[in-house]
């Protein structure tokens, strides 16, 4: 019924209720008033006739009495006047006729019914007595035809239905106007609702037509529409907010966007082109050079301990570091040269048009950028660089291999001493690989324990006595056999192994010449070599100390040997960690002395104790007269600043005589000893001593 | 010849006798049911007749029928004996005198005993007295001055061919403060205006 009403307007459809409603009322009323009329017309029959037999008998009280048969007759003659009395019949005492009248002219059989009232063919009687003082004086008898009460019901009924239908139109009439009473404020507000849908205009207002719920339900709407307007309001402030913030955002990502994009071509920390923009720039160059010749050459860059100073002054001292480099680099390039950076301290610049000895001068002068002094966080810092360069078409034709051969020459500017450039060979590409596998097998041989500490004796001036020894690590792979030290030391600096190994040495050479010494009663000093990285990341002292008192060696036995750059520019607090080294009653010898820049005002402040003279230079003594003049100075002026001086790589006895004649304290080399294992040395020590005594 | 003669008397005198007593039956017997029947009369005219209150009121379960000096009724009067009219029971007197009517309420008279009624004074004073005379012996023609205006006289029984009729003077009704029924007065003869 709803899908059905609710199409039709709200108008039609409160007529069409009201109408139904009237209609099954008056309907219903209708039906109860003919079934009411009905039965009270059927009631009132019976009652009709028993009024009428009541008079007729009552008049006929006389005639009975008196036995007046025409009397009577005449009186039941009177009922001809009611159309609907087909036969009276008064019986008297006994029931006996006594008179009768009937209507047709035809007379009926003569019917005495038993009851009282009833129908029987037709006809509706009622019978009464007539009394009169007490006495029964006979009956009365009447017969009727329903034609009347027909004709009073069908009256009726038209009348009923006549009034039904007046009542209809009246009840349409009145459902038209009355439906407006309610449907006309709908509408009102319907139609407020239609206008400020369409025009979206909240400003509107529902006039209030009536009191009633619907006049609470426009000011209800009213209400809503007030708190609509107001959040409009609101809404349009937010969403001119929201625009401008939108919009404010797009240009955020909009630059973000240029930014991914500049990032996805560029390293996010120096600014420089990224591996990416290289190769591609490699690839079109050499495409280039393909078509038009040329000249184009790939330099390979790292920077030397890069990983030593991140990992000691921290990740932000290595980007300021590398944001300076980045900035030294360019510098030295011009603007069509390619510089980038292609991860961690490696960058490479693609020099095009340049022939290779102007691709050697830039490598030069980026040496030179590169190594100049560097203040960042208040960190003095001295950086060098290893640079490999490989040239088109020479070194390779492709990008990939151009790329790879520079790496190879770079790694051999590290072989050779760092700060340095090198041009790629043939050779180079298998050193590479042995590098690798030198990595590779060291950290296994470190995991394994597989290496080795020889001792090499330091012998007194006269080359007699052993003094002391020299630890020196030594590594014989299951694969690649004895791999030189000159070969793998250089490896493990490189890749960060240094500092476990020096330990490593460290703590099995304190506790093999601790144990000698216990066994032969000798007091044994022991020279461990120590890499600068130690004293970079200010944990020497730390490392010294633990190892003395894990093994128990006493301190004043242990002599450190370091390099000569230490003492140069570039580690902070040298003086200090040499000072606390001493406390240890440890002391500091300088390792190949005289191949460094150490400055003689720095050999003067520092606490040191023993300066080591290079091999080179005892290897030229008789050779090289100048190298023999450096000699004698490194002993004169060791000597004045209360050191003492080994000679090292001492081969030849003219050696010998040479650096013994000039007041060298100890002597080292092949002459006296090759480097011993433990095991030797011990035979080695037992025999001197016994030669002794 | 004698004995043949006074039995053939004898039989004729009994035949006679016989026929005699038969026809005086069959006359008693007429008699009887017309007595009855103006027993009856005379009751259902009562039933239809208004007493003052003060006859009510004097003889409230009694309603006397006098007869004058003779029982005319006779043994007709047994039909109505014990029978009511608006709860006053009906008896019969014969009264000697006419002086003597003052417990009476109906008075039935022959016709031969009216002159003597009406030449009393007791006719001229009373009051609550329904009168009857019964002429039902003579052939009548239903004029007024056969039937009615008999002063005195308030229904006047008659013969209607083979039926008793009666008629009503209602001015000697009124003037007896005796009412009749229209009831009754729809079967009666009016006489003597109303």
């Amino acid at each position: 019924m709803r899908r059905v009403l609710g199409r039709r307007s709200i108008s039609s459809t409160l007529r069409l209720v009201l109408l139904i409603t009237s209609c099954s009322a008056l309907i219903l009323a209708t039906i109860g008033f003919a079934l009411s009329e009905w039965a009270s017309a059927q009631s009132r029959l019976y009652e009709n006739l028993r009024t009428e037999a009541n008079i007729v008998g009552s008049n006929s009280v006389a005639a009975l009495m008196f036995k007046d048969v025409s009397s009577a007759e005449k009186t039941l003659a009177s009922l001809r006047s009611e159309s609907g009395i087909v036969e009276a019949v008064l019986l008297a005492e006994r029931g006996k006729l006594f008179a009768r009248y009937q209507r047709d002219a035809e007379p009926s059989e003569l019917h005495i019914p038993h009851a009282l009232q009833g129908k029987n063919g037709g006809l509706t009687y009622v019978m009464e007595s007539i009394e009169y003082d007490g006495e029964q004086l006979g009956k009365i008898l009447l017969w009727s035809d329903r034609s009347l009460w027909r004709e009073n019901l069908w009256f009726r009924t038209v009348t009923l239905l006549a009034l039904f239908v007046v009542s209809l139109m009246v009840a349409v009439i009145v459902s038209n106007s009355l439906q407006r009473v309610v449907t006309d404020p709908v509408l009102a507000l319907a139609s407020t609702a239609r206008k400020v849908r369409e025009n979206s205009d909240y400003g509107l207002r529902a006039t209030r037509l009536s009191d009633d719920e619907i006049g609470s339900l426009v000011d209800d709407f009213n209400g809503m529409l007030e708190q609509i307007q107001t959040r409009d309001k609101d809404l349009r402030k937010i969403q001119e907010t929201l625009e401008s913030k939108v919009s404010e955002r797009t240009h955020e990502l909009e630059n973000m966007a240029r930014k991914f994009e500049f990032l996805a071509y560029h390293d996010a920390l120096t600014g420089l082109s990224n591996r990416i923009t290289f190769d591609n720039r490699l690839i079109d160059s050499i495409s280039h050079l393909e078509r038009h010749g040329g000249y184009l050459a790939v330099i390979f860059l790292d920077l030397d301990r890069f990983k030593t100073i991140n990992d000691t002054l921290g990740h932000d001292v290595g980007d300021k570091l590398l944001i300076e480099m980045a900035g030294r680099l360019s510098s030295c390039l011009r603007e069509d040269d390619v510089l980038a950076r292609l991860g961690g301290d490696e960058f490479a610049v693609l020099l095009t048009d340049t022939p290779p000895a102007g691709v050697a001068e830039v490598a030069t002068k980026i040496i030179r950028a590169v190594s100049d002094e560097l203040m960042i966080e208040n960190n003095h810092l001295h950086v060098t660089t290893s640079i490999g360069i490989s040239i088109y078409p020479e070194d390779g034709e492709s990008g990939q291999a151009l790329i790879k051969n520079a790496d190879a020459a770079m790694y051999r500017s590290k072989d050779k001493g760092r700060n340095q450039f090198t041009f790629f060979t043939a050779e180079m590409n298998s050193e590479i690989k042995r590098r690798m596998e030198l990595e590779n097998r060291l950290r296994q041989a470190l995991q394994k324990q597989t290496l080795s500490v020889h001792y090499q004796p330091k012998f007194d001036r006269q080359g007699l006595r052993i003094e002391g020894v020299e630890a020196l690590v030594r590594w014989n792979d299951e694969y690649l056999g004895d791999v030189s030290p000159v070969e793998f030391i250089p490896v493990a600096e490189d890749c960060g192994l240094i500092d476990t190994i020096d330990v490593w040495v460290l703590r099995k050479a304190c506790a093999d010449i601790q144990q000698l010494n216990n066994s032969l009663g000798t007091s044994l000093r022991l020279s461990v070599n120590v890499s600068p990285v130690h004293f970079i990341r200010n944990r020497v002292v730390a490392e010294v100390q633990s190892v003395l008192t894990t093994v128990g060696f006493p301190g004043e036995l242990l002599e450190l040997e370091i390099t000569e750059s230490i003492i140069g520019p570039g580690v902070e607090d040298i003086y200090q960690q040499l000072a606390d080294i001493h406390t240890l009653g440890v002391q500091i010898s300088i390792d190949d002395f005289g191949t460094g820049y150490s400055s003689l005002s720095r050999l003067k402040e520092l606490p040191l104790d023993t300066l080591k003279i290079d091999r080179s230079f005892i290897g030229d003594v008789g050779k090289d007269r100048s190298d023999e003049i450096l000699v004698r100075t490194i002993i004169s002026m060791a000597h004045n600043l209360n050191l003492k001086v080994v000679a090292e790589g001492v081969e030849t006895d003219n050696q010998h005589d040479f650096v013994q004649r000039y007041n060298c304290d100890q002597v080292q080399g092949f002459l006296f000893s090759r480097p011993l294992d433990i095991d030797q040395l011990l035979d080695r020590v037992k025999r001197l001593n016994a030669v002794a005594t | 010849m004698i004995k043949l003669r006074v039995s053939v008397l004898r039989a004729v005198c009994l035949m006679i006798g016989l026929l005699g007593s038969q026809t005086l039956s069959a006359q008693t017997s007429v008699l009887h049911q017309q007595n009855m029947v103006k027993s009856v009369f005379l009751l259902n005219v009562a039933k239809f007749v208004e007493w003052p209150e003060l006859v009510y009121e004097s003889r409230p379960t009694q309603l006397v029928l006098c007869q004058y000096q003779n029982d005319l009724l006779g043994l007709g009067f047994e039909i109505i004996r014990n029978r009511s009219v608006n709860g006053r029971r009906i008896e019969k007197r014969t009264v000697p005198k006419l002086q003597h009517l003052d417990s009476c309420d109906l008075l039935y008279l022959a016709a031969d005993q009216y002159s003597a009624f009406v030449s009393s004074d007791t006719a001229k004073t009373l009051n609550g007295l329904l009168v009857v005379v019964d002429r039902t012996q003579f052939e009548t023609d239903r004029s007024e001055e056969e039937l009615g205006a008999y002063p005195g006289v308030h229904v006047t029984l008659f013969r209607d061919q083979d039926k008793i009729a009666f008629a009503v003077n209602l001015q000697e009704a009124t003037r007896s403060n005796l009412k009749f029924s229209s009831e009754l007065l729809k079967l009666s003869t009016i006489v003597g205006g109303r």
